[in-house]
């Protein structure tokens, strides 16, 4: 047939049929995952797996091609399918997931294992970090790719040679002192943040949470040393407990106009040393007058939010979404703010807005304070297409080639006049990289034994010299100082299937190693035949300030995207900032990493 | 032109408006646009426009389905084989992703110098036509003032030309460390207005620049003396590529040592050294006229989204023409 000549043509006769047996596995069904699986399907490959735990969203049509308007609310991996398997012209097999990669349970080692090839086409760090290790652990290669707006990315991992997901540090949110949130804001995202974060989430939302912040040792947080500001801070923050508890007055959203827009102010203003060199903030008025103004706006007036309220449209808005609050507060008992619940953005929008206008900041509109708000990604098929049509070429070179990492190359779009990707050789791996410097394996264990029996059956398999830390992730289970554990069960620690349990020589001879946990019912331990390098010898960095110089110089010319928190609410993902300064960024670090590669070990 | 969009309209597009905004995505609605050649280019380029929300678009195709459209013509199913391409299940399919926009499909013949037709459009993109086509239709676009963009995809390999005749807009960008100048900053293209303002909310310094440029139509291409100017080792990094699609779309030649000559003529009008190596124009003809869906997909995402970039003002479109290397993945831009 001419659909399997023309492959054959140009991706040679071998490579065609290698594909065409082939089973890989897609994480992710969104933005880059839609336009993926279109392109892995007419590629041709044998087998693709889809795992996407989402439903559709009506946001999510303006660029996942595969869903209409009828599937909203459906699983995107299954309706991607649906919808491909109209077009699956090499008769691929499909087989879609509703579920969290996460999962154990359901994607054990071993099916991970079963694949030639994974795709990640996901929208969160945390996934990707994930589906690296597990890739280091199969020594299996990954298909890495994201997007923010016009720009994207697109890069192979191939695992102990090239660098991982891991190798790079991730940028971490901004934060905020807390006394430009609560006393000095200067910016609009200031207020949005304190209109969320803090006015927000202490009236609607859990009990206390906030008392313990301000109250406790965290002085040093607040970034101020002004006690007048600190005992203001305190006091206003007791105020709100209290404005709290009458949510289910009538008087309730007057309570808060007149504490929150006028007295907090006026305390405000009484510190005059917080005055010196900023402008004042101005309480706003709220009485007869101004009622009268309220009562004459209509929602029509209001628009669909693209366009800036006023500051009395504003207050309108911030009446009628606390009213409506209010009501759900006495079913719910507690209110999480969700970008696209128009109650609690119309409150943060209205609530920001207004602090705004107190101190003198631009107002916005509730489509920007939303972007703000809700963490929004911006997103567009051209580019999804564009990267994911990348990484499926890519894929071509990466699939089953012993030398994938000097025949494929990293792809970032540009902006330049000249090009529109700039591309280069795959970077080596970061020998301080925690992911990958470290040794993995899998143990497979009865988790009914004792940490006495594992730690017995480890040094004595791996000859370790004396003693040995053993903890998960972060939380330390057993070394030589913290012997509390020594005769508990394994499974009472949470040693379970699936957990990544590390192993840390305390004399600092061996390399530290990090098992994948299996199980047994038979009391074994069965320890893989492992030999466990020596720990690479720290490197001496010669020219650390030169280093520190070219990093300063990156930070100066970075655009600073904020984040407020960790999680973020898109299907495509993730660079927390403007792309070409994260590509100069990364391109600099790892040109260093690939210094320190090639530098002589002793 | 209000920039007010419907509550719908907000929340479908909310993504993409955080990229382009409003007034953007209120250009690229009062688009009326013609595709030339549903081939797999032109499948994507479909695909992205509707998506995006474009005015109107009008499809022109006259062939029938063949195997090879399974390569990258997703619109398509094994019934549609030997069928008209431009069914009404077709079009059905491209509408359902987005109703909001206005498709249509003609099969009837189409010469490329009828003004009356043309003129129903603001931008023609026209995928692999022959090089009589190409020029006949940008002399149409010229006289009409249209936009034109040309593709041509053979194998991992892909070439877009774009005339968009005169383009003079404002942009705004983070000012860099040296800033921008009045004056021409490239043979076509030149700044004409620069204002620095510090920008509250991001506390950075930007510039809000005019930028015209200036475009040439196909035929005047091969004559361009642009690359002529360039330092030897800029010389040395032109791609070949470049020259073997000019070659082989004015002449048709699919003969590799046809083509090399050809190519080597091309080369030496833009004062470029000979290509000697053989394997290029092996590779070239050996994949001729071959779409398959990773390449189209990185064609058409970038034409959709460069026609966006025109048509929103958000992002200078290029300047006049890219290729693909997929196989060492490069993609120049050429200012021709």
């Amino acid at each position: 047939m001419t659909r399997d000549y023309n492959l054959k043509t140009v991706l040679g006769e071998d490579k065609f049929n290698a594909i065409h047996k082939s089973k890989i596995l897609l994480v992710g069904a969104g933005g880059i995952g839609c336009e993926l699986l279109k392109d892995l399907v007419l590629l041709g490959f044998g087998e693709i797996h889809v795992v996407d735990l989402d439903t559709i969203d009506l946001s999510n049509l303006n660029r996942q091609f595969l869903f209409r308007h009828k599937d909203i609310k459906q699983p995107k991996s299954f309706i991607a399918i649906d919808a491909v398997s109209k077009f699956n012209f090499h008769n691929s097999k499909l087989i879609p997931y509703q579920a969290s990669i996460f999962e154990t349970d359901k994607f054990p080692l071993s099916w991970f294992n079963s694949f030639d090839l994974i795709f990640n086409a996901l929208d969160n760090a945390e996934a990707r970090s994930y589906i690296n290790k597990i890739g280091l652990f199969l020594n299996k290669n990954i298909m890495e790719t994201g997007t923010t707006g016009i720009n994207g990315y697109v890069q192979a991992t191939i695992p102990n040679l090239s660098s991982c997901y891991d190798c790079l540090p991730r940028e971490t949110p901004k934060t905020f002192p807390v006394c430009t949130i609560r006393s000095t804001p200067s910016q609009p995202i200031h207020c949005i943040h304190w209109a969320k974060n803090v006015l927000f989430n202490s009236l609607f939302g859990e009990d206390d949470s906030d008392e313990i912040k301000l109250t406790d040792k965290n002085i040093e947080q607040l970034g101020t040393d002004n006690e007048e500001e600190i005992k203001t801070l305190l006091a206003e923050n007791n105020e709100l407990i209290e404005l709290k508890n009458s949510i289910f007055d009538d008087s309730f959203v007057d309570k808060i106009i007149s504490k929150i827009f006028i007295k907090d102010i006026e305390n405000l203003l009484k510190i005059d040393e917080l005055w010196k060199l900023r402008k004042s903030p101005i309480p706003i008025k709220f009485d007869q007058n101004v009622q009268k103004k309220l009562d004459l706006i209509t929602q029509d007036q209001l628009g669909n939010g693209q366009k800036i309220w006023s500051i009395e449209e504003n207050l309108k808005v911030l009446i009628s979404s606390t009213k409506n609050l209010q009501a759900r507060y006495s079913i719910n008992k507690e209110i999480e703010f969700d970008k696209d619940d128009e109650d609690t953005l119309n409150f943060v929008v209205a609530s920001a807005n207004i602090r705004s206008y107190i101190f003198h900041i631009q107002l916005k509109s509730k489509f920007d304070i939303k972007s703000i708000a809700g963490n929004i990604i911006p997103a567009v098929a051209t580019t999804n297409a564009f990267i994911a049509g990348f990484s499926s070429l890519l894929s071509l070179k990466v699939f089953q080639n012993i030398d994938a990492f000097k025949d494929t190359k990293s792809i970032y779009t540009s902006q330049s006049k000249e090009r529109l990707i700039s591309s280069g050789q795959l970077s080596y791996k970061n020998p301080k990289c925690a992911s990958c410097s470290i040794t993995r394996s899998f143990i497979n264990i009865d988790n009914s034994l004792t940490v006495k029996e594992l730690i017995d059956s480890l040094i004595d398999k791996y000859q370790y010299e004396e003693e040995i830390a053993i903890s998960i992730g972060s939380k330390l289970l057993y070394d030589i100082d913290f012997d509390d554990n020594i005769d508990k069960k394994l499974i009472d620690l949470g040693i379970t299937y699936g957990v990544h349990l590390s192993i840390n020589d305390e004399t600092d001879l061996k390399n530290n190693v990090e098992f994948y946990i299996e199980l047994n019912d038979e009391g074994k331990i069965q320890l893989p035949d492992l030999i466990i390098p020596d720990k690479p010898k720290p490197i001496v960095e010669d020219k650390k300030d030169q280093n520190e110089q070219d990093d300063d110089n990156v930070e100066e010319e970075e655009e600073e995207l904020i984040i407020m928190e960790e999680e973020n609410d898109d299907d495509d993902l993730v660079i927390l900032e403007s792309i070409s300064s994260t590509v100069e960024k990364r391109k600099n670090e790892l040109e260093l990493i690939k210094e320190d590669a090639k530098k002589p070990k002793n | 032109m209000s920039s007010e969009l419907s509550a719908d309209e907000l929340a479908l597009y909310d993504r993409q408006l955080r990229v382009w905004g409003a007034e953007g995505q209120n250009r690229i609605k009062n688009a009326s646009v013609l595709l030339i050649n549903f081939n797999g280019v032109g499948t994507e380029i479909v695909k992205n426009l509707v998506l995006s929300g474009i005015g109107s678009l009008e499809i022109w195709d006259q062939a029938k389905v063949k195997e090879s459209d399974f390569n990258s013509q997703f619109f398509l199913t094994e019934e549609d084989l030997n069928e008209i391409k431009l069914n009404n299940n077709v079009k059905h399919r491209i509408s359902d992703m987005n109703p909001r926009v206005k498709i249509s499909v003609n099969t009837n013949e189409l010469e490329f110098d009828d003004a009356e037709y043309f003129k129903n459009f603001n931008l023609v993109i026209a995928n692999e036509i022959d090089y009589g086509q190409i020029i006949q239709l940008n002399r149409t676009t010229r006289a009409l003032n249209i936009a034109l963009y040309i593709t041509q995809v053979h194998g991992v390999f892909g070439f877009v030309f774009s005339d968009l005749i005169l383009d003079v807009s404002k942009y705004t960008e983070i000012k860099n460390p040296i800033g921008r100048s009045i004056g021409k900053i490239s043979s076509n293209q030149e700044i004409i207005e620069v204002k620095k303002f510090f920008d509250q909310e991001s506390e950075k310094v930007k510039e809000t620049f005019t930028l015209k440029s200036t475009y040439k139509q196909f035929e005047e291409i091969y004559q361009s003396e642009n690359l002529k100017s360039l330092t030897r080792r800029n010389k040395k990094r032109v791609n070949p590529l470049l020259s073997i699609f000019l070659a082989y779309i004015q002449s048709g030649l699919t003969s590799v040592e046809e083509l090399k000559i050809k190519t080597n003529e091309v080369q030496s009008s833009f004062g470029l050294n000979e290509i000697e190596d053989l394997k290029y124009f092996e590779k070239f003809i050996n994949q001729l006229k071959i779409e398959i869906s990773p390449v189209t997909a990185i064609i058409g995402g970038s034409v959709a989204q460069d026609i966006i970039n025109f048509l929103s003002k958000k992002v200078a479109p290029f300047n006049n023409v890219f290729i693909l290397d997929g196989e060492e993945y490069v993609m120049p831009i050429y200012e021709l």
